[in-house]
C-alpha cells in the first residue's frame, strides 16, 4: 500500500512536470510566425489538457499525502476527513483527469477530419474558445460524483455538469461542419475519427443524464455509470487514439501501416465496442451494481452480461489484428513519404520520421493550416 | 494591446478568469456549500492566477526562445534508478544496489551530452 501511494504520488508529480513543460513550450516557444491563433487544434487540445493537469493534479498529490500520513498515524485525520475530505480531494483531480484522457483525442480527431475532408477545420476560433470553456467547466463538476453523499452542493454541480453540453455542442458542430461539404477520403484513421463522433456522443449524452442529480440517485454505482464512462473513454478516447495513431504513425516511424488490416481492426473494434458496452446501460437501469465479481441470475442480468462478454471477445480479436498489423508493418517496412495524407499542419512538411530539430527552414505560417495554404497558392500559380 | 494579447500568458489569464467566475458562482450556493469545496476550488484558481503573474513577469521574455533538446536516455535511466530506490524502501535495502548501474549510466550520459 505504501508503495502504491508512493507510485501514485510520483506519477502525479511526473504528469504535473510534463504538463508544465508542454504548456510552456506551446505558450512561449512557438516557431516564428506561429501565433496563438495559428496553432493547430491538436496543439490547443494539448494546451487545455496541460492546464487541467496543472490545476487539478496537486489535489491528487495532497490526497496521497493525506493517505500516507493517515496510515502512519491514524489519529492525525478525523473520521470525516477520511470519508468525505479524501473523496473531495480525489474527485477534484478525478473528474478533470477524465478530460485529460480525452481532450488530446478530440484534437487528434479534429486534425484527421480536416485532413481527410480536404478542407480547413471549420469553426476554428469557436472551437478554441469552447475547448477553454469546456476545460474550465470540467474543473467545476467534481461534486457530481458525490451527489448521494449529501456532502456536495448538488444544484451547483448539476448546473455546471449540464452546462458542459454547450462547449461540447460547439465542438460537435465544428466536426460536422468540417465533414459536410468536404471531399471525404476513408483511410483507417478517418474511419476511427468518424466512429468517434456518434460513439463519444452517446458517452456525452449519458453524462448529461448522470449530471442530473435526480437520475444519478437512481443509477448511482450501477452499470449505467460503467457504460457511460466506457463510451467516453473507450468508444471515444480509444477510437480517437487509434485515429491519431494510424494518422501519425507513418510520420513518427517512417513506416506505413497496412490499410487492409487497419480496416479489419476498425470494424472489429466498432462491433466489439458497441456489443460490449451498450448492454451495460440496460444492466444499470435494471439495477446491476458495478464493481462486483458475480451477480444473481434471477433479475435477468444473464443475457445482457453474456452479450457483453461476447463483445469483449470481439474486442480482444480486434486488438490482436492491430498487433498483427503492427508486427507485419514493422517487418515489411513500406517506407512512408513525407506527406502521405496531404496533411495541413507543419509536421507534414518534413521527412518521415523527422530529423533532429525537424526543419532546415521553417515553412511560412499564415494560418492554422499552413500546408493547405501552400498547396492552394501553388495551384493558383499554376492556373 | 494587440502585442499583449498575443502573449501566451493571455491563455492562462482567460482560463484562470473562467475558473474564477465558476468558483464565484459556487459561493452563491452558500447554503449547501461545504467549506472544503470552496477552499479546493479557490486554492486551485488562485494558483492559476499566480501562475499568470509569473508568466507575465517581463524578465521571463529575456529567456531564449529556442533551446536545443537533449536525448531522453539519462532521464529514463534516472527513472529506472528511482524505481529501484522506491522498491528498496518497501521490499529491502539490497534492491538499492540495482539502482547504481542506471544511476551511473545517467550521470555518464548527462555529462557526455553537455560536453557535446
Amino acid at each position: 500500500m505504501d508503495l502504491w501511494i508512493l507510485g501514485v504520488f510520483l506519477s502525479g508529480l511526473g504528469m504535473l512536470l510534463m504538463g508544465a513543460t508542454v504548456l510552456w513550450t506551446a505558450l512561449r516557444m512557438r516557431a516564428p510566425g506561429m501565433t496563438l491563433l495559428r496553432m493547430p487544434v491538436f496543439t490547443w487540445s494539448m494546451v487545455v489538457t496541460c492546464l487541467l493537469v496543472i490545476a487539478s493534479f496537486p489535489s491528487l498529490l495532497a490526497a496521497m499525502v493525506l493517505l500516507g500520513v493517515g496510515r502512519a498515524d491514524p489519529s492525525v485525520v478525523s473520521g470525516n476527513t477520511w470519508t468525505i475530505g479524501y473523496q473531495q480531494l480525489f474527485w477534484f483531480y478525478g473528474h478533470p483527469v477524465v478530460y485529460v484522457m480525452f481532450f488530446p483525442f478530440v484534437g487528434a480527431v479534429s486534425e484527421v477530419l480536416a485532413t481527410f475532408s480536404g478542407r480547413r477545420y471549420v469553426g476554428y476560433k469557436p472551437t478554441v474558445l469552447s475547448l477553454l470553456a469546456f476545460a474550465a467547466l470540467s474543473m467545476s463538476v467534481w461534486g457530481h460524483h458525490m451527489f448521494t453523499t449529501g456532502e456536495a452542493s448538488n444544484n451547483y454541480y448539476s448546473l455546471t455538469s449540464i452546462t458542459l453540453s454547450l462547449p461540447a455542442g460547439v465542438e460537435y458542430f465544428g466536426f460536422l461542419a468540417t465533414i459536410v461539404g468536404g471531399r471525404l477520403r476513408y483511410p483507417t484513421a478517418m474511419l476511427f475519427a468518424l466512429a468517434f463522433i456518434p460513439q463519444f456522443l452517446i458517452g456525452g449524452l449519458s453524462g448529461i443524464m448522470l449530471g442530473t442529480s435526480v437520475v444519478d440517485y437512481h443509477v448511482e454505482d450501477s452499470f449505467f455509470v460503467v457504460a457511460h464512462f466506457h463510451y467516453t473513454l473507450f468508444a471515444g478516447s480509444v477510437f480517437g487514439f487509434f485515429a491519431g495513431l494510424y494518422f501519425w504513425f507513418p510520420k513518427a516511424t517512417g513506416i506505413m501501416l497496412n490499410e487492409r488490416l487497419g480496416k479489419l481492426h476498425f470494424w472489429l473494434m466498432v462491433i466489439g465496442t458497441n456489443v460490449t458496452f451498450l448492454p451495460m446501460f440496460g444492466l444499470g437501469f435494471l439495477g446491476m451494481p458495478r464493481r462486483v465479481a458475480t451477480y444473481p441470475a434471477n433479475p435477468g442480468f444473464s443475457t445482457l452480461n453474456l452479450i457483453s462478454s461476447c463483445g469483449a471477445a470481439v474486442l480482444s480479436l480486434a486488438l490482436m489484428v492491430f498487433l498483427l498489423n503492427l508486427m507485419r508493418s514493422v517487418r515489411s517496412r513500406v517506407p512512408a513519404p513525407a506527406d502521405p495524407w496531404d496533411g495541413q499542419t507543419l509536421e507534414w512538411a518534413t521527412t518521415s520520421p523527422p530529423p533532429r530539430f525537424n526543419f532546415t527552414a521553417i515553412p511560412p505560417i499564415s494560418s492554422y493550416a499552413p500546408l493547405l495554404d501552400l498547396r492552394r497558392a501553388a495551384t493558383e500559380d499554376r492556373t | 494591446v494587440k502585442a499583449w494579447l498575443r502573449r501566451g500568458a493571455v491563455v492562462l489569464l482567460i482560463w484562470g478568469l473562467m475558473n474564477a467566475v465558476l468558483a464565484a458562482v459556487l459561493v452563491f450556493f452558500a447554503g449547501e456549500t461545504k467549506a472544503l469545496e470552496l477552499e479546493l476550488y479557490w486554492a486551485s484558481t488562485g494558483m492559476l492566477l499566480i501562475l499568470v503573474a509569473i508568466v507575465f513577469v517581463p524578465g521571463a521574455e529575456a529567456h531564449p526562445r529556442q533551446t536545443a533538446a537533449t536525448a531522453g536516455a539519462p532521464a529514463l535511466a534516472f527513472a529506472v534508478a528511482c524505481l529501484f530506490g522506491g522498491l528498496a524502501w518497501v521490499f529491502g535495502r539490497y534492491l538499492a544496489f540495482l539502482a547504481l548501474p542506471p544511476l551511473a549510466f545517467c550521470v555518464g550520459r548527462w555529462r557526455l551530452e553537455r560536453q557535446q
